[in-house]
């Protein structure tokens, strides 16, 4: 009995222990199951609001190609989402009814090479891509079954033809395949998203194109292209080659529409290389406004003959040379100068080497490997190199700003920045050129060019191209390059007609003919614009000592060109 | 013991409870921010199209046919540029322009 006191006694003791440590084990684990659940929950409303934080980060991941904007921030290349249309041939219920309604609310889409899509056994066929706003509308009233639309970011030109040459255009990928998308394709696509911002401006390059338009079909010549360049920057405003292109849709452009004749394009320029002999002989010390030239007799070297288109049969002062023309004068201009300095010189101005315009479609200019003598007399008249006109616009940079030759770009300088200006001829030689052009325009070949009030200096040209081996009467590059306001020149415009044809019976369409009533209309149509004050004092004229030296010059300018 | 163990519930429950409170204005506060990104980048693209549409209405070549339609003015011409000073204003009026402003 004793034992069964004892029993009951001893065994609840042991169960008081036992149920004890059960009660502390169960207790720990719950605390331990709470506390992963309060630290979970401090976690989850401390830091567990990454994810939501990032959504709302700014900005959209779209791969934005930078835009394009003009000096004055007019946008010339932009990105929109545009739709395309798409179908599910396999959700289609009534294939000829879908035909028939996609037929009535696209444009341009063929039936039967639709309806031959949509029996494919495929979940995926394109409808149209690049549809406009009007074509979704219809098609979403439709409320046809199988048919989607896309979206996709596409490049967009909202000037067209203006500035294919200068923009290029680009693939499918929006990756640059021509122009500034394409030397600056790297930038666009990764670099900052600001907009690019171009020298050119668009109400110039308007202009340019409408009147090299306007006299491009007047002619009919093949193609045209011009200029106009900053002279104390270098900074492109304008830049124009036609036949051109709509760079929204390249795929469509023939092969002479996407060359850049500007640029491209190498001519023997003739007569308006001379002023460059000019400024070469007058800085090399070789000549002045006194120095005469018989062009009385052609000119034979080596076998060949120099004669003059415009000949006047005396004796001529160097102005008269560049004003009637000569290619006899400017040929023993040269020999005076020599051959090794005119190489020189050419290579000093840019003239043997590719331009650094920011686009990729460019050539070197073709010169002879062996520079002879006679080579020396050619190129001095500008035969026997063969340049583009962008090196010419360069070239006449210097030889009227004062000396200083800039490379010429297609970004617009910011305030600060400062242009690498080379110094090639002397204040002295362009102040002199600046007369010699001016000239040219008040009593020589140039005459068309005279926008009054804006005292433009140029020179005229009218190059025979070779053909077969032959210089061609009939084929011809009609250009003028100048410069103004001659007192203080601002912009050199330079202007290339290549094979315009004759219109007129005795009128053959030279250099004088075409292409300077060209500049003269841009002159006046663009001088208002760039804030250029038109000057009809004499005194300006006398500044350039034009009026003494046309007194001077024997009244011999023929009226017909 | 249990003592401190209240006063530690005691501080900690509305600290928690105030956390949660906070946390759950941000979220809010958070959910408006994206809903207003969003708008404002709804509205970014509209801007975007209408300033394309803009280019596109307002490039020269439309400007200048417009202008020749409806318009009946002529580019300016360099003989219509002068100074201020060329202009014979009237005096009649008791003042007397004395302007040296140039107009380029």
């Amino acid at each position: 009995m004793q034992n069964r006191d004892t029993e009951p006694f001893f065994r609840e003791k042991q169960t008081d222990k036992m149920v004890k440590s059960r009660l502390l084990f169960i207790t720990c684990a719950f605390a331990l199951f709470f506390f992963i659940i309060a630290l979970k929950a401090a976690e989850v409303s401390v830091f567990g609001h990454d994810e939501s934080a990032k959504k709302t980060a700014h900005g959209n991941p779209k791969i934005d190609r930078a835009e394009i904007v003009d000096r004055n921030g007019n946008l010339l290349a932009t990105n929109l989402k545009i739709a395309g249309v798409y179908a599910n041939p396999k959700e289609i219920i009534d294939v000829q009814e879908t035909v028939l309604g996609l037929t009535s609310a696209l444009v341009e889409t063929d039936m039967k090479s639709l309806a031959q899509d949509f029996k494919k056994d495929t979940q995926f066929v394109w409808i149209k891509r690049n549809i406009s706003p009007k074509e979704q509308q219809a098609v979403n009233d439709l409320g046809l079954p199988g048919i989607y639309f896309s979206e996709e970011i596409t490049r967009v030109y909202p000037h067209g033809n203006l500035l294919a040459h200068i923009l290029g255009y680009v693939n499918v990928d929006n990756e640059g395949l021509a122009g500034i998308e394409r030397e600056l394709n790297e930038a666009l696509m990764w670099g900052s998203k600001e907009p690019l911002q171009l020298s050119i401006d668009v109400k110039i390059q308007h202009i340019l194109r409408d009147e090299l338009l306007t006299k491009l079909e007047e002619f009919q010549a093949h193609s045209a292209s011009g200029m106009v360049v900053d002279v104390q920057t270098g900074e492109t405003l304008a830049m124009v080659s036609l036949p051109d292109f709509d760079p929204n849709h390249p795929a469509d452009a023939t092969k002479e529409q996407k060359f850049n004749g500007l640029t491209l394009g190498v001519y023997e320029m003739g007569s308006i290389f001379k002023p460059i002999t000019a400024a070469m002989a007058m800085d090399y010390g070789v000549a002045d406004f006194n120095t005469t030239y018989d062009a009385r007799t052609p000119l034979r070297f080596a076998r060949q003959t120099i004669s003059d288109y415009h000949g006047k049969k005396h004796i001529l002062t160097l102005p008269e040379v560049i004003m009637y023309s000569s290619n006899i004068g400017t040929a023993k201009m040269a020999l005076a100068i020599g051959t090794e300095r005119q190489k020189e010189f050419l290579d000093k101005i840019g003239m043997l080497e590719k331009s650094e315009i920011e686009i990729p479609e460019k050539t070197a200019p073709q010169y002879p490997r062996k520079w002879k003598d006679i080579n020396t007399i050619t190129i001095s008249f500008g035969h026997g190199i063969a340049v583009s006109p962008i090196h010419m616009a360069k070239a006449f940079i210097p030889l009227v700003n004062g000396g200083d030759l800039h490379p010429v770009t297609l970004l617009k300088k910011k305030d600060g920045d400062l242009t690498e200006a080379k110094k090639v001829i002397s204040k002295t030689t362009s102040d002199k050129v600046r007369k010699l052009l001016r000239m040219v325009v008040k009593g020589g070949t140039g005459r068309n060019a005279d926008a009054k009030g804006y005292l433009v200096g140029g020179k005229t040209g009218t190059a025979e191209k070779l053909e077969n081996g032959k210089y061609s009467s009939t084929k011809v590059m009609s250009s003028f390059i100048g410069a103004f306001p001659m007192s203080e020149p601002r912009y050199v415009v330079i202007a290339i007609f290549d094979e315009p044809q004759q219109q007129k019976k005795y009128v053959r369409p030279t250099g004088g003919v075409v292409a300077a009533p060209v500049i003269k209309n841009i002159v006046a149509r663009v001088g208002p614009i760039l804030g250029i004050k038109p000057r009809f004092d004499d005194e300006a004229e006398q500044e350039l000592y034009v009026n003494q030296w046309l007194e001077h010059a024997p009244a011999i300018v023929s009226a017909h060109n | 013991m249990s003592k401190t163990i209240v006063t530690w519930l005691l501080f900690i429950l509305p600290v928690a409870m105030g956390l949660f409170y906070v946390k759950h204005i941000v979220q809010n506060l958070e959910e408006d921010l994206a809903a207003l990104e969003r708008s404002i980048d709804v509205d970014q693209e509209e801007v975007h199209v209408l300033k394309a549409e803009w280019t596109y209405l307002s490039r020269p070549e439309r400007v200048k046919t417009l202008a020749s339609k409806y318009l009946d003015l002529e580019p300016t011409t360099s003989r219509q540029i002068a100074d201020v000073q060329v202009i014979p204003f009237s005096i009649g009026e008791g003042k007397i322009m004395t302007s040296s402003v140039e107009i380029k």
